[in-house]
């Protein structure tokens, strides 16, 4: 019998630890046990003999750290894991083996420096080299990155069942942030069994559990520890109360059980003597209807906001980044929509003539390494959506599919491997039908052929489309109508660009607000606005009140009741500019303002700002000021410029483009974005590369906007290396861009060494340099 | 933050609302396990006995001369912390950097009663924290340590190829068990690295 069918009708019984086991047969510590799969193979097998004779029916083979990154090579892994498959299937004597595979130790982006298609090539060997296991079991994640990267690989590298656990803390969140609903829901599609290992002791893994349980479909499984270890290591929870505890397990449908730390083959025994003559237990389950990012979960149990800004069409500013590769630019729009109260943030990189593809990859990573809201992958190219769903690390929404063949043939299949949420705009190869029976003929379509490939209604959101009122005025009505007859039909959720409506026709904000009322009063769950309009997100707050989604109103009164305002700033008479600036007054935007009627924009910047600015930095350097007053300064000085730009005709101050970035291998960049807020707040243009960038890819962005100031950041010796590489390639590639460096472990020897043009040892050194490079052109 | 004498009113309630900002998103996690060692100070070299594992350097068996014991210590604040601050640097800039400089300290002062609480328990003085690229104690080093603490299971801690810790406020460190009375002094004074940008000013 193969495995998927065995785990339908019966109780299934894991091993326990094979760690503890080793430990006690006197492993010393430090010692990657993997490698005696080569070395004392009959230790191994008798360990897996032990856990067969107490009653597993699954053995897990020694393969936690067999990769690539732990061991230290490609042959390596390939032996060791071969070996260790044929060792647990000697002592499996008819039962089945499982290929253990455990984390890489390394982390992924964002949060560390893998990049998500390295792991898949590290997991990918692994599952190739484990082929002769009879399923593979991904366990003790907690970087939902790093999951799905295990369980892409799995899942395209084998036609083996697939089992995956992360281990959790006592909140039931892992060490990375992962929640269990978010773990349940984006894990889901990619498993065939789902659970938790390791974290705690089954009494404390029991609620987290539960969690889990309301969130997926998928048959569940436990491996705890034995309850937490002392000084000595020994365990607290004994082999009978393990069993013990593991009936609650049973009671809720958890029919998978095992061992992790602390467990040995006598606990393995006490749950198979506990589980004699008990069946599996049937679970009913209705999974909420929702999207996540690893970290936050949004509920479609009310209108949720999605934020249309980041997408390139009719934005020149948006555009522009995206050309020149400012992905800074794409997560400062990202935090500035969830902080107006986005739920969900659209994606959309929209611009021809560029790589949607590879720029959608881009913005999706940089997006979420910015802000926790889930995304909604917007393009047509199936190829583009494809790649972005693979580095979204949650379970995003698919914008979109039509009633077309070709649109249902391409699209549905990817959202349905991914467990995507899809929309479903009711439009086909006609065009937009003019009645609410044309459209609820298209939504009904893509209704069926998505519940075909098993999308459940409660992922298929269907966008009624919103014309223009002023040239077709009889169709609000009807998208209203079909919207409602829809939801009345299915347990589908609707979606809707609402801003379109008021296009050509003056005050547009009072249309859209009055029309996004009546949208969400027929059944709009999702609207897709610009959160950055007040009023369109009053809309949305007032019908939360209205229709007591808000209760007891906390979140309104929260919102408008006049949120304290911070102490009045000292009154002050005749107080300069320098004054407001260095105080980190918003004044400081009222006076240049002020200014500007008399002066010409140019003037004030050069014989007010620049100047003021100068003398911060100056103070900075002699220790007069710190570093947050330094910033501070540098963020007032951003609203004058705000002033001065919004003068200039085109708004450009043209001050000149600068390419940073922290460089490959390093992930600590809070020393370049001191240095990017200073400069922007200098009048220049930052093109924000972020951290952990390859020396190519400073090489592309200077080459493509023919950059003349490049600024690189390094934290640690061993990625000043890196630095060095990046410095050698931007010489042979922009002999013409200046390259300033600087960081923790830099001087200005050091900086001549590796061949940059200036050691800049602050943020108020680098705005010097500027000044002095853009002086010279 | 480079706050040097008493700062002004507006610096402190800046560091006052960071502190808010530690103490609501860090969680402070530690790991530690007790070794016998061998201290070879002219192959300059730490044997942690048990794992057979070698920490190499000159200045760290010099710290260690006298010691028979050490602690490996691992701790880290998380990293809701460090997303926190992410978030900060793009909303609110100085309170960012106010924040990051409040980790560090959080950190240290963490480990301090970490170490405190390790002398009760092992009923001798610990000597001063060293950690991997004080003196000659090579970052390569971080490898074993996490290796032997199994910090990624333990504390969520883990290490990038570019031997960086993850989270960013993630600290490892060797503390040596000393019985002699006094204890020899860590600090800027007695460190060799005379290049170090954060080397307080001798008074």
């Amino acid at each position: 019998m193969n495995f998927s069918d065995f785990i339908k009708d019966n109780i299934v019984i894991l091993d326990g630890a094979l760690g503890t086991q080793f430990q006690a047969k006197g492993m010393p510590a430090g010692k990657s046990p993997e490698y005696y799969n080569l070395e004392d193979p009959a230790l191994v097998e008798g360990i897996h003999r032990g856990y067969i004779a107490a009653g597993s029916d699954v053995i897990y083979t020694n393969t936690f750290g067999a990769n690539r990154v732990k061991l230290g090579s490609s042959e390596k892994v390939n032996s060791i894991v071969r070996a260790a498959v044929d060792i647990a299937k000697r002592a499996a004597g008819g039962k089945f083996t499982a290929l253990d595979i455990g984390p890489t130790g390394a982390l992924l982006e964002p949060l560390g420096s893998m990049t998500f298609e390295q792991a898949y090539d590290v997991f990918a060997e692994v599952i190739k080299a484990g082929s002769g296991a009879d399923l593979i079991v991904i366990e003790t994640m907690s970087d939902l990155a790093e999951l799905r990267a295990a369980l892409l690989a799995a899942r395209e590298n084998s036609s083996l069942p697939v089992m995956c656990s992360m281990t959790f803390e006592e909140g039931g969140r892992t060490f990375t942030g992962v929640s269990a609903e978010a773990f349940a829901l984006a894990a889901s599609p990619l498993a065939d069994v789902i659970g938790v290992n390791c974290s705690l002791g089954p009494d404390k893994i029991l609620p987290i559990m539960k969690r889990i349980a309301s969130h997926t479909k998928k048959p569940l499984f436990i491996k705890a520890n034995a309850g937490l270890p002392d000084a000595d290591m020994h365990y607290s929870i004994g082999a009978e109360r393990f069993a013990e505890l593991y009936k609650d397990y049973l009671k809720m449908g958890v029919n998978i059980l095992g061992g992790c730390c602390g467990t040995t083959p006598e606990y393995i025994e006490k749950i198979r003597a506990m589980c004699a003559g008990k069946t599996p237990k049937k679970r009913r389950v209705k999974v909420p209807a929702a999207v996540c990012s690893a970290s936050q979960v949004v509920y479609l149990n009310r209108v949720r906001v999605i934020g249309e800004r980041i997408n390139p069409t009719g934005k020149k500013a948006m555009k522009e980044a995206l050309i020149k590769g400012d992905m800074g630019y794409v997560a400062a729009r990202a935090i500035e929509q969830v902080e107006a109260g986005a739920d969900i943030l659209d994606v959309n990189a929209g611009v021809p003539g560029i790589d949607e593809k590879a720029t959608l990859c881009q913005m999706v990573k940089r997006i979420q390494a910015a802000a926790e809201a889930p995304l909604q992958i917007d393009c047509g190219k199936p190829e583009a959506i494809e790649a972005a769903l693979r580095v979204t690390h949650g379970k995003a929404i698919v914008n979109s599919v039509n009633a077309e063949e070709g649109s249902l043939n391409s699209i549905l299949p990817i959202a349905a491997k991914y467990g995507a949420a899809v929309v479903g705009l009711a439009v086909d190869e006609r065009g937009i039908p003019c009645t609410v029976e044309g459209r609820l003929e298209n939504a009904r379509k893509i209704i069926r052929r998505a519940k075909a490939l098993g999308i459940p209604e409660s992922d298929i959101y269907i966008d009624c489309l919103t014309l223009t009122v002023s040239a077709e005025q009889n169709q609000a009505l009807n998208t209203l109508e079909a919207m409602r007859r829809i939801k009345s039909e299915y347990d589908v959720h609707a979606v809707l660009g609402v801003s379109n409506i008021s296009f050509g026709l003056p005050s547009r904000g009072a249309i859209n607000s009055a029309f996004l009322t009546m949208a969400m009063q027929a059944g709009l769950d999702l609207p897709i606005i610009n959160p950055n309009i007040p009023e369109m997100m009053t809309a949305v707050r007032a019908f939360n009140v209205l229709t007591c989604a808000d209760k007891g109103c906390t979140e309104w009164v929260e919102k408008y009741a006049g949120a304290s305002q911070p102490v009045a700033a000292e009154e002050v008479a005749d107080k300069d500019i320098y004054y407001y600036i260095s105080k980190g007054l918003p004044q400081a935007a009222d006076l240049t303002r002020e200014k500007l009627n008399t002066m010409q924009p140019l003037q004030v910047i050069d014989e007010l700002l620049i100047p003021a600015l100068n003398r911060v930095g100056e103070n900075y350097e002699k220790g007069v000021i710190f570093l947050p007053q330094l910033i501070s300064a540098a963020e007032s000085a951003k609203l004058c410029f705000e002033e001065v730009k919004s003068r200039i005709k085109g708004g450009g101050i043209g001050k000149g483009d600068i390419v940073l970035a922290t460089v490959f291998g390093d992930v600590h960049d809070i020393g370049k974005n001191i240095v990017k807020t200073v400069l922007e707040n200098y009048g220049y243009n930052v093109i924000d590369l972020g951290k952990n960038v390859p020396p190519q890819a400073v090489v592309d962005a200077v080459k493509k906007g023919n950059i003349k100031l490049c600024g690189l950041s390094a934290l640690m010796t061993t990625t000043v290396e890196n630095m060095k590489k990046t410095i050698e390639l931007l010489r042979a590639a922009c002999p013409d861009c200046k390259i300033m460096v600087g960081g923790a472990v830099l001087t200005a020897e050091y900086a001549r060494q590796i061949g940059a043009d200036k050691y800049c040892k602050d943020a108020a050194a680098s705005a010097r340099y500027a000044e002095e490079v853009f002086a010279n052109i | 933050m480079g706050v040097k004498g008493a700062p002004d009113p507006a610096t402190a309630a800046l560091a006052r609302e960071a502190e808010g900002e530690v103490q609501k998103y860090a969680k402070l996690r530690s790991i530690y396990r007790l070794f016998d060692i061998q201290v070879d100070e002219e192959a300059g070299f730490v044997l942690l006995k048990e794992a057979g594992v070698k920490l190499e350097g000159k200045h760290l068996s010099r710290h260690l001369r006298d010691c028979k014991r050490a602690y490996l210590i691992a701790a880290t604040l998380g990293f809701d912390m460090e997303r926190r601050v992410n978030y900060l640097m793009q909303t609110r800039p100085a309170l960012g950097v106010a924040t990051d400089a409040m980790c560090t300290s959080a950190l240290e002062c963490g480990l301090d009663e970490l170490c405190e609480r390790l002398e009760g328990e092992c009923g001798s003085k610990l000597k001063t924290r060293f950690s991997c690229g004080y003196g000659d104690f090579p970052l390569s080093a971080q490898k074993d340590m996490v290796n032997l603490l199994d910090t990624g299971r333990k504390i969520g801690v883990f290490l990038s190829e570019s031997m960086m810790l993850a989270p960013q406020k993630s600290v490892t460190a060797v503390a040596g068990v000393t019985d002699r009375a006094e204890q020899i002094k860590g600090g800027c004074e007695n460190c060799a690295k005379g290049d170090c940008a954060f080397r307080k000013e001798n008074k």
